[in-house]
């Protein structure tokens, strides 16, 4: 490796890391082309300038592109998660309101328990970044809410809290088609 | 299956198109779309590696361009290249780029024959 590549190399951490795994390497190996084939003298000096120039540019907007799509992203995840609490906050606060009108009983108990791991499995998948947060979050909910509500409420506030959870599933399910992985023109045109 | 119009992509940037005509004649590896866009722009269009391999990077995913699967002889090339070439989709998004241009450019002379045969016009030829 020569001294243009070994600088070119350090200069690339200007990019964002995704960025830079995926194609490092084969701009590198444009970096060596040139100098090899147009290099020496002053002419190395007009490369670099080229060079430096295009990094600045570019490095910028790969930068600006990458933080604009965490953040259209991270409205959705945001969105997700406060929809998730909602559904916990409900699920527990409905089990201690119960709680504290009746005594305690084993089984509000044991689903508090899963509403809270529930929430966590939630939290959980939104911070490990899933492709997928409301689709996990309407999962969670459909499965956790409806165990909590058969537990501790009788049968005809029950119904009433599934039309709210159906709402709520609906609403999940919109999230999901918005955060969902995009179909490429690639796949649809081949 | 959804269909994408290639006019849907129109108008492409100008990297796009200098790159899908640099490879419309076959596959090549990053510094050879790099010498083929400047001997077929006079010079005047150089890319850097961050221009050319953010241009692949967006086509790559709109289905523009792919990589090929096969690797150069290494006695003859650095196996590490990547190599690129256009798809079907690519082809067709020149095509309707191209017509695109043929049209304005038209309109253009069309516009500028006009004006000089009105000798009233500012700007005329007189």
């Amino acid at each position: 490796m020569n001294a243009h590549e070994r600088v070119y190399r350090s200069l690339l951490v200007m990019y964002p890391e995704a960025h830079r795994r995926e194609y490092g390497e084969p701009m590198i190996q444009l970096v060596r082309d040139r100098f090899r084939n147009e290099g020496g003298g002053v002419h190395s000096v007009t490369l670099w300038g080229q060079i430096v120039w295009d990094l600045a540019r570019t490095a910028l907007s790969e930068r600006t592109e990458m933080t604009m799509g965490t953040l259209r992203q991270g409205w959705w995840r945001f969105a997700a998660g406060l929809i998730s609490v909602a559904i916990a906050v409900a699920a527990v606060g409905n089990l201690f309101g119960d709680w504290i009108d009746d005594g305690p009983r084993h089984g509000k108990i044991g689903a508090s328990v899963v509403t809270l791991i529930g929430a966590g499995l939630v939290f959980g998948g939104l911070a490990i970044r899933k492709r997928h947060p409301a689709r996990g979050s309407v999962v969670i909910g459909v499965g956790v809410f409806p165990a909590v509500l058969l537990i501790t409420v009788p049968w005809f506030p029950l119904l009433a809290d599934i039309g709210v959870l159906a709402t709520i599933v609906v609403f999940m399910a919109f999230l999901d088609a918005a955060t969902g992985p995009r179909t490429q023109p690639a796949d649809v045109a081949r | 299956m959804a269909k994408i119009d290639p006019q849907e992509l129109s108008p492409l940037p100008v990297a796009h198109l200098h790159i899908l005509v640099a490879l419309a004649d076959g596959e090549k590896h990053g510094y050879a779309v790099m010498r083929e866009v400047e001997r077929m722009t006079d010079g005047e269009v150089t890319m850097g590696p961050g221009t050319l391999y953010g241009a692949i990077k967006r086509m790559l995913s709109a289905g523009l361009v792919e990589e090929t699967d096969e690797r150069p002889d290494p006695a003859v090339d650095d196996e590490r290249r990547r190599y690129y070439r256009t798809t079907g989709f690519g082809m067709r998004v020149l095509t309707a780029e191209t017509e695109r241009l043929e049209r304005l450019v038209r309109t253009a002379h069309a516009k500028q024959t006009k004006r000089r045969l009105q000798p009233g016009l500012k700007g005329s030829e007189t």
